[in-house]
């Protein structure tokens, strides 16, 4: 028995190219994003970058990590606690306090500042017990309407870079801005 | 009932289909909640002043006045409390909104009840109460942070009030917005 809760929609990127590529209809096909033809390195080229703008744009439950963070240094006023911004975030949610009244929250204020030239990092005023942010997770993760969201966003970059159909590519966008609008708010 | 599910009937209110599942979760409606909940729960307590979050609570005297005073031994702020008033008290860090001074009772029923004058006064950084009694109790609305124990109208009024800022907050019109304007807008 497969062990992924998924298995059963399971789609690789691969699969994914394939449907944003029959969404434009064009006639060509992959066999892998990695197979050297001229659609698979679009692909490769566009695939991460639309990922990481719909999963910051829509901040899905099932794109969430957490992470125990350690201060470390002295940052600059008026902030008093600096943490390293996780590596793999794409966005921070919400940092949630060491200690707070579970009846009685409170917010949290924090920023997002670069120190030096190597490092991100995240800068509060009180003692942080964890960081919740959103990740770039698998394509096996994504929800089925986060899926065509993407598969229409990706299909009007393809339209536009292999076959440089300028109104094609914007009917695609309106419907991936349109499916995205609806994932986030039907997401959980 | 639990803090999510205040706010998730609020944001069923203004017909936001995404439910929180905690509050600390990080989504756009969370955030807007956290900025909101405490001070909207307070602001409500303060203005409806609901009998289950009364309570009376024995005041610690913290300056008093002098027996007299004069050139020689003059009113000193640091050790007495403001003129023309006896004893100043500390306000509880429960007390949200003070109420009402009463004596201590030394014989039960209490015949003759009569008002004890009071002002809340700010202190550099805290509130403290004025009085004339050496050891009073305040009557006050105190913080009530559960909301298991409040009263259903108060449930409600908590939804309908966090709804107004979501409403601003997520850009989400309520029904009543969406309604044509006119007879042109219906067709």
């Amino acid at each position: 028995m497969n062990a992924s809760p998924r298995s059963w929609i399971a789609p690789t990127q691969t699969d994914i190219a394939r449907e944003a590529l029959a969404q434009i209809g064009t006639r060509s096909d992959i066999t892998s994003i990695a197979d050297n033809t001229v659609e698979a390195k679009y692909v490769t080229i566009l695939f991460d970058p639309i990922r990481d703008f719909l999963l910051v744009d829509g901040d899905y439950d099932w794109s969430t990590r957490w992470v125990v963070p350690v201060a470390y240094g002295v940052p600059a006023p008026p902030w008093k606690y600096v943490y390293p911004y996780p590596p793999d975030a794409l966005r921070i949610r919400q940092l949630i306090p060491l200690q707070f009244e579970a009846l009685d929250p409170r917010p949290v204020e924090w920023s997002i500042t670069g120190t030096d030239v190597t490092s991100t990092k995240v800068v509060t005023n009180v003692e942080i017990g964890y960081i919740y942010y959103t990740a770039a997770v698998d394509t096996m993760f994504w929800d089925a309407m986060f899926r065509q969201a993407f598969v229409r966003m990706l299909a009007s970059a393809l339209a536009f870079a292999l076959e440089n159909r300028i109104e094609a590519s914007k009917v695609k966008l309106d419907e991936a801005l349109g499916f995205a609008g609806i994932a986030k708010l039907r997401d959980m | 009932m639990s803090i999510e599910s205040v706010i998730n009937q609020s944001l069923d209110r203004i017909g936001y289909k995404r439910h929180l599942g905690n509050i600390w979760d990080g989504s756009p409606a969370a955030r807007i909640a956290l900025n909101a909940w405490a001070e909207t729960r307070d602001a409500l307590l303060v203005r409806t002043k609901p009998e289950w979050a009364r309570d009376d609570i024995p005041l610690e005297v913290l300056k008093s006045a002098p027996p007299y005073y004069d050139e020689q031994a003059p009113w000193d702020p640091d050790l007495h409390p403001d003129l023309p008033w006896l004893y100043e008290y500390a306000q509880p860090d429960q007390c949200l909104v003070p109420l009402a001074l009463k004596p201590r009772p030394h014989t039960l029923p209490i015949w003759r009840p009569h008002a004890m004058r009071f002002r809340v006064k700010t202190d550099s950084s805290n509130y403290v109460l004025l009085g004339n009694d050496p050891a009073p109790i305040l009557t006050c609305i105190v913080h009530t942070h559960d909301p298991d124990v409040w009263y259903e109208d108060f449930t409600e009024l908590m939804i309908v009030t966090l709804a107004k800022k979501f409403e601003v907050a997520l850009g989400h019109p309520t029904g009543k917005q969406q309604e044509p304007k006119d007879a042109n807008d219906a067709r």
